[in-house]
């Protein structure tokens, strides 16, 4: 059956830079504009009469079907956008790829028969556009996070430089006059008892200040190079290899979860497992490292069975030089946390064990799905 | 003009017909599972609206709207603060960004999405009363309310259909207005249509 243009002015959408396209309610074409012909490369007298499902099958799917429907039953016109319909009627360009579409069918009644217009305009300009404006501003974003970064890092130097001067003016400086203090006394001593006491009090400062030193270069460490996301589980094995255990057992039950944090989260762990072993007591079995998802974010567990911290010690731990080893220790860990926004809280029970809880923002975990 | 519970309850029922149908047909083409949720309808005068905080409670609107002719005529929109317009177009497209924000294809997109709605609520309504009427082409406008309501305003309005909608889809909820504005006199027609559908269905 050949069907004629329903509209007289069908001459006239030949003119248009659209495609333009007349369909029956069984979607035969009546009408195929010039445009769209050039396009498709299809001309008029080919496509006229034939069902334009046959040539173009993604319009058979229902997406398409149920609301074109709507339109031959005189409803609103349908939008089809170029992102979820990004090839209405698959149209070649000349270079090589496919046109981008943006579509809407119209309805039309003609001689007592309802039809649809389909009105296609070639938006690939746009939307090369559109994605470069993307990729440019991810890339602003990008480099704005940098600087931001940048600065923060900055701030941090000047905050780190302080307090390293501090140590080394204060810190150091008392250690070698107890030092100096004890040498003199060794020089006029002659019970050989009392001058190995001395000795062993000289010892004990000088690894004091080996330890300031130590951790004055984890300090200056500290910051200077982008977060990183870490997975815990491979954390916890480091760790593991690295502290005497003994018979105390270390679990991770953590999934794949990963942690974006300064390149030193792995001295957090570290430090934490070590305070267990030191001061867990002889009762402690077990270090667990456990996380769980709350509406504000990750909790991150660090959790023993031994001993646990009285409550009078709770307040100072994190404050440096508080405490019965280095002081350092607890110190360090809440500003490598602090760097990515993760804060540390020691909530056990005295008697019970320790359990310090990091709190971690959204956006700074992962459960990647692939991991083993 | 009495507006009786039992219009009410008919309007809401016919609107939550019309977003399951955008619903599905949303799922069907995104592949997400999204849900479309009206828990409230409203009616209230068109001079009242400037007095309704939750939609007027942004600055800037972004909506889609459409306009209808026939024994009832107003316009029918779909409106968002721009942010969760943003957020769902990027959730329905499976975009993975840290800002979301409306660009001329996430527009467009939003459109599309607007049109579903607009269109299956009004199906719903015309369908029941086997009614026909004239649309223009789906608009997207930005601005306050007072700035998309006036832009092109040619008539005086007089009732509102307000329907809040609840877009749920994985763990993301973006709560947008469905509202249908009548031209003086239509609401009346309305009404007076869906008794009498309804008494013809008794």
């Amino acid at each position: 059956m050949r069907h004629t243009p329903p509209l007289p002015q069908g001459e006239y959408y030949d003119a248009l830079p659209l495609g333009v396209v007349i369909i029956a309610q069984d979607y035969t074409v009546v009408y195929w504009n010039r445009t769209i012909a050039e396009w498709t490369g299809i001309p008029s007298k080919e496509i006229l009469g034939s069902d334009l499902r046959e040539r173009f099958p993604n319009l058979k799917d229902r997406r398409y079907t149920l609301r074109i429907q709507q339109v031959f039953e005189g409803g609103p016109a349908a939008f089809f956008s170029t992102q979820f319909h990004p090839h209405f009627i698959r149209a070649p360009l000349p270079g090589g790829g496919v046109r981008f579409e943006r579509t809407s069918v119209h309805s039309l009644r003609e001689r007592g028969e309802a039809h649809a217009v389909i009105f296609i305009d070639d938006v690939t300009e746009l939307v090369t556009q559109v994605h470069a404006f993307r990729e440019m501003k991810d890339r602003a974003l990008a480099e704005l996070e940098e600087r931001r970064r940048k600065e923060a890092a900055l701030a941090l130097a000047n905050r780190k430089l302080g307090l390293l001067s501090s140590i080394t003016r204060h810190d150091i400086q008392n250690q070698v006059m107890a030092l100096k203090y004890y040498i003199e006394l060794m020089r006029e001593e002659k019970d050989p008892e009392t001058v190995a006491e001395l000795l062993k009090k000289e010892e004990i400062i000088a690894n004091a200040i080996e330890m300031q030193i130590l951790f004055a270069r984890d300090y200056q460490d500290m910051g200077i190079h982008a977060p990183l996301w870490h997975r815990v589980t491979a954390i916890i094995g480091i760790v593991k290899e690295a502290l005497p255990l003994g018979n105390i057992s270390v679990v991770a039950d953590v999934g794949s979860l990963e942690v974006q944090a300064d390149p030193l989260f792995e001295k957090v762990f570290y430090n934490l497992i070590d305070n267990a072993l030191r001061y867990g007591g002889p009762g402690m079995t077990t270090i667990l490292v456990s996380g769980e998802e709350t509406p504000g974010g990750l909790v991150l567990c660090v959790e023993d069975d031994g001993a646990g911290i009285a409550a009078k010690d709770r307040e100072h731990l994190f404050t440096r030089g508080y405490g019965k080893h280095t002081g350092f220790g607890l110190f360090l860990c809440r500003e490598i946390l602090s760097i990515t926004g993760i804060s540390i809280e020691e909530r056990g029970e005295p008697g019970k064990g320790a359990r310090f809880e990091m709190r971690i923002p959204e956006g700074k975990y992962r459960y990647p799905e692939d991991a083993p | 003009m009495i507006i009786d519970e039992g219009s009410v309850d008919a309007i809401r029922e016919l609107i939550n017909i019309g977003v399951g149908r955008a619903a599905g047909l949303l799922n069907e083409m995104t592949g997400t599972h999204i849900h479309l949720m009206v828990p409230e309808v409203r009616i209230l005068r068109y001079a009242d609206l400037v007095r309704e905080n939750r939609v007027l409670e942004h600055d800037r609107l972004s909506a889609v709207t459409l306009k209808f002719e026939g024994s009832f005529s107003g316009i029918s929109m779909l409106v968002f603060p721009p942010e969760s317009a943003a957020i769902l177009i990027t959730a329905l497209t499976g975009e993975r960004i840290a800002a979301p924000d409306l660009d001329a294809l996430r527009i467009e997109t939003l459109n599309e999405v607007g049109n579903i709605v607009n269109n299956a609520v009004m199906g719903s309504i015309t369908n029941v009363l086997n009614e026909h009427l004239t649309y223009s082409m789906p608009t997207y406008l930005e601005g306050s309310i007072a700035e998309i309501i006036e832009t092109g305003r040619t008539v005086d309005y007089d009732w509102v259909i307000l329907a809040i909608s609840q877009f749920s889809l994985a763990d993301l909820q973006v709560v947008g207005t469905i509202m249908m504005i009548f031209e003086i006199g239509s609401l009346d027609t309305l009404l007076k249509k869906l008794q009498d559908a309804e008494g013809h269905r008794i």
